[in-house]
């Protein structure tokens, strides 16, 4: 089958298999490394990936669903406002991320922090549960997220008062 | 290896005609269930499947004042994104326990009633809400309890070719409610149940009480439920000791393995009816 569909912001198009997983199609096709697949069962959080502006694990979406969608792997999350925000969050903190979980736990705290209203603790440890690194300390993570959270209402401050 | 003719209906009549001519067509909503019975890098999927995404039908909420409407194929984060009150806190607090965000995200309300395999987490909170479905078959349709899900095994027992179009949860307030899971956490195993109580209080007494454990089969018996009604609270220890016992024999005639998680948790709602 044709799987159209958009790809970090450009229309892209490949043959794939219905039973294909998307984790694989990006991988084997793109070139885009930085997810893994790893449990292929949505609870390790290392595949994650945006689609239609949902955070969802891309070993639990198979070819077919993602026609005519828009996905954001980390590749093209870190050409964004928001990635700054998680960055300058992790950089505060300290944060050390994995290697092999990083994507995940970079986009797991954007997602944390998308929202209109500062989310609270328990609210970035429920976005957080999403990834599952044994190597991260979670306490370290939670407090680069809510730095992320300072960080993004900064830049949004400066944008208004421009 | 084989390659699957993908369909993509966009309304239930034409979703229906599909399952008409083809009744072992696979209906593919979230997915989650699909994929994570099969942790493979390829998928073998069935030759038929129908994706349910474009079904605007599935999708919708209507609210009336003594019930709430969901469409089936609203995705689990979406129904818990809902602002307070719109949906019973029993149901909720079910849905929030089922897998990590980023699965409910994908995973759909429909799909978590839909397997045939196991009750899953959301059964037992819309079991003691007495909840109903929409059953829309190419024959016709009905609403049916969600109770009736249990066949007489215990097992799930749903109609063979069918879609679960929309579930009608009542809105009344429960002062009391309970959700707990038991067993391995990821995943449900065989040990695996979600467990749900509520409890309506008037003036002291206890006027209605509804416990329910779903799993590998699913447990509710109004019967004995019934029992206590009328009770005055706190409940008297003797009562609440014969009855947890006739849970648990009851539970044990559906499942002895059932017995013993369901008689603990009927004893810790009841206890804190106490």
């Amino acid at each position: 089958m044709i799987v159209n569909f958009i790809l970090n912001g450009e229309d892209v198009s490949l043959r794939a298999r219905s039973g294909d997983r998307l984790i694989d199609i990006l991988r084997d096709s793109f070139g885009l490394h930085a997810a893994k697949a790893d449990c292929r069962k949505g609870t390790c959080g290392k595949c994650l990936v945006v689609m239609d502006g949902r955070l969802v694990p891309a070993c639990m979406v198979l070819a077919f669903k993602v026609r005519g969608r828009e996905v954001i792997t980390i590749e093209g999350f870190v050409q964004t406002d928001e990635y700054k925000d998680v960055a300058e969050g992790i950089r505060e903190v300290g944060l050390e991320t994995c290697g092999f979980c990083d994507a995940g736990v970079i986009l797991a705290i954007a997602s944390a922090i998308e929202g209109q209203t500062r989310p609270d603790r328990t609210e970035i440890i429920e976005a957080l549960s999403s990834v599952q690194c044994r190597c991260t300390d979670p306490e370290t993570t939670l407090r680069a997220a809510l730095a992320a959270a300072d960080a993004k209402d900064r830049r949004l401050y400066a944008r208004d008062r421009k | 290896m084989t390659a699957s003719e993908v369909h993509l209906p966009v309304s239930i009549p034409e979703l229906l005609e599909l399952l008409k001519r083809n009744p072992q067509l696979l209906l593919f909503a979230g997915g989650t269930g699909i994929l994570r019975e099969k942790g493979s890098r390829f998928i073998d999927l069935p030759p038929s499947i129908a994706l349910l995404d474009n079904v605007a039908e599935l999708r919708t909420v209507t609210r009336t004042e003594r019930y709430v409407e969901l469409g089936s194929g609203l995705r689990l984060s979406e129904i818990l994104s809902f602002k307070q009150g719109t949906i019973a806190p029993i149901l909720r607090e079910a849905i929030a326990g089922i897998a990590n965000p980023v699965i409910r995200n994908l995973a759909t309300l429909g799909g978590n009633l839909a397997c045939r395999e196991r009750f899953m987490d959301s059964w037992s909170a819309l079991a003691c809400l007495d909840a109903l479905l929409e059953i829309r078959e190419p024959s016709g349709s009905h609403w049916m309890n969600v109770n009736r899900l249990i066949g007489e095994t215990g097992k799930p027992a749903l109609p063979p070719v069918m879609v679960i179009s929309r579930i009608r949860v009542p809105v009344d307030s429960w002062p009391f409610i309970l959700v707990r899971k038991l067993g391995q956490a990821g995943w449900p195993g065989d040990d695996t149940w979600t467990f749900a109580a509520l409890a309506k209080i008037d003036k002291g007494y206890l006027v209605d009480l509804r416990l329910a454990m779903g799993g590998r089969c699913g447990l509710r018996f109004p019967e004995l439920d019934s029992r206590l009604e009328g009770s005055s609270l706190p409940l008297g220890t003797k009562e609440v000791v014969a009855l947890v016992a006739d849970y648990r024999e009851a539970a044990w005639e559906l499942d002895p393995d059932a017995a013993l998680p369901f008689s603990r948790m009927a004893d810790l709602a009841l206890g804190k009816l106490r």
